[in-house]
């Protein structure tokens, strides 16, 4: 632990969680023991190939998984075993998510500034529609969506614009934690450096943290404060993402980060090579 | 007649299953949404479009299954009015008297056409 993390305060933190799907008589363990915490306004990059439980953690601590075991405490209320809906909506207020893909985490048939009003309506914010109208706007601007375009649908706008409206609609109530969950993975290179970009913003004029979710390694190290590298459900290290960079302590995390595509195309050609043995590694 | 919810809800029910694994639908249920929420205000209006396609394409279906028995004689009784029962009149004497036959032929094709048309046109307007 690095000294800037003991001055600031855990906002999130996730203990010992266990999460296995049972599927056809198969035990599939999506996250086994795995325990971090995040503090206020820091951004933590969780990383690991596909199928390591990225996903299905960031999925447990907004509630769309059922944890098997373990604690996720938010503002030191316990999530995990919450029954009620009401309760739910109450405490979850502050955890919004993007979601991976742009093209389908929008509701066709809404017009995007409903989609954003709706969402603050479902979740009592704000006192009337005014202010909700208001509010809507204001998470607009901050994505730099225009205003105006708030009554077009989805269909209108690109794949880029429409990240940001998600971005929006996770932005609009103003809460502590967001959690990204691939939310770069669909878009093209140019257009993740925008969002990448506005993330960063967000977080330095909001002080909101991000769990963000990646398997894109340079732009986890570009984003993120702390890094936790996952691989088949165990959270190998975690740190600062300079250490992790500068000296990863896990053979595993030297792999991976062996595997970042360089832009010299005999690096490039090796690096291939690396990830393919690396996936033929975790296939066994 | 029995039978003719059956499709409907067939379809019904693939639109929803396909309609319900988006991520909106996530994204919906992670801010509390409850499920009459989801499914009257996420699922209903994506799929509404594709359950009015299929209302105006069994319109000319059952014009067609109608006009069918009563041509074989299984349908209305002889001498009520209907599609059928003219065409199966006018082609008992269709050497004889054509035009007996060719008016309600016409109507019945305009009819099936007109119908696919306005099906076309309603699919084209939803999608």
């Amino acid at each position: 632990m690095s000294k800037t993390d003991v001055s600031k305060k855990a906002l999130l933190s996730v203990n010992d969680l266990c999460m296995y799907f049972d599927s056809a008589g198969r035990r599939i363990k999506a996250a086994e023991h795995v325990s971090f915490e995040i503090n206020e306004g820091e951004v933590f990059g969780l990383v690991g190939e596909s199928g390591s439980g990225k996903s299905s953690i960031g999925k447990c601590i907004i509630g769309l998984n059922r944890a098997t075991s373990g604690s996720i405490s938010f503002h030191g209320t316990e999530l995990t075993g919450i029954k009620s809906r009401r309760e739910y909506t109450e405490k979850m207020r502050d955890i919004q998510m993007i979601f991976q893909d742009p093209m389908s985490s929008l509701n066709p048939k809404k017009q995007v500034g409903q989609i954003i009003r709706d969402a603050l309506k479902i979740q009592h914010i704000g006192k009337d529609a005014k202010e909700r109208d208001k509010m809507a706007a204001d998470a607009f601007r901050r994505v730099g969506i225009p205003v105006e375009y708030a009554d077009r649908y989805p269909r209108s706008f690109s794949g880029g614009q429409r990240q940001r409206i998600g971005i929006a609609r996770a932005l609009a109530g103003k809460p502590k934690l967001v959690i990204a969950d691939e939310c770069i993975a669909a878009l093209d290179a140019s257009v993740q450096a925008q969002i990448v970009n506005m993330i960063n913003e967000i977080k330095k004029e909001t002080g909101t943290a991000f769990l963000f979710i990646s398997h894109d390694l340079s732009m986890v190290r570009f984003l993120s404060d702390r890094i936790g590298v996952l691989h088949l459900g165990y959270l190998l290290e975690t740190g600062t993402a300079e250490e992790i960079f500068r000296e990863p302590m896990h053979p595993y995390t030297r792999k991976l980060l062996g595997a970042i595509p360089r832009c010299q195309c005999r690096i490039l050609l090796r690096a291939a090579n690396h990830s393919v043995r690396l996936s033929a590694t975790t296939l066994r | 007649m029995l039978s003719g919810w059956i499709e409907m809800s067939q379809i019904s029910r693939a639109q929803v299953l396909h309609v319900k694994e988006m991520e909106y639908i996530q994204a919906a249920r992670t801010i509390g949404a409850g499920n009459r929420h989801i499914i009257f205000g996420e699922i209903l209006p994506n799929i509404m479009g594709k359950m009015i396609t299929q209302i105006m394409i069994s319109i000319p279906a059952a014009v067609f299954l109608e006009a069918f028995l009563s041509f074989v004689g299984l349908g209305m009784p002889p001498g009520s009015c209907s599609l059928g029962t003219l065409l199966s009149e006018g082609f008992k004497s269709v050497l004889l008297h054509p035009y007996q036959l060719i008016p309600s032929a016409v109507l019945m094709i305009l009819l099936i056409v007109g119908s696919h048309l306005v099906a076309n046109g309603l699919k084209k307007a939803t999608e």
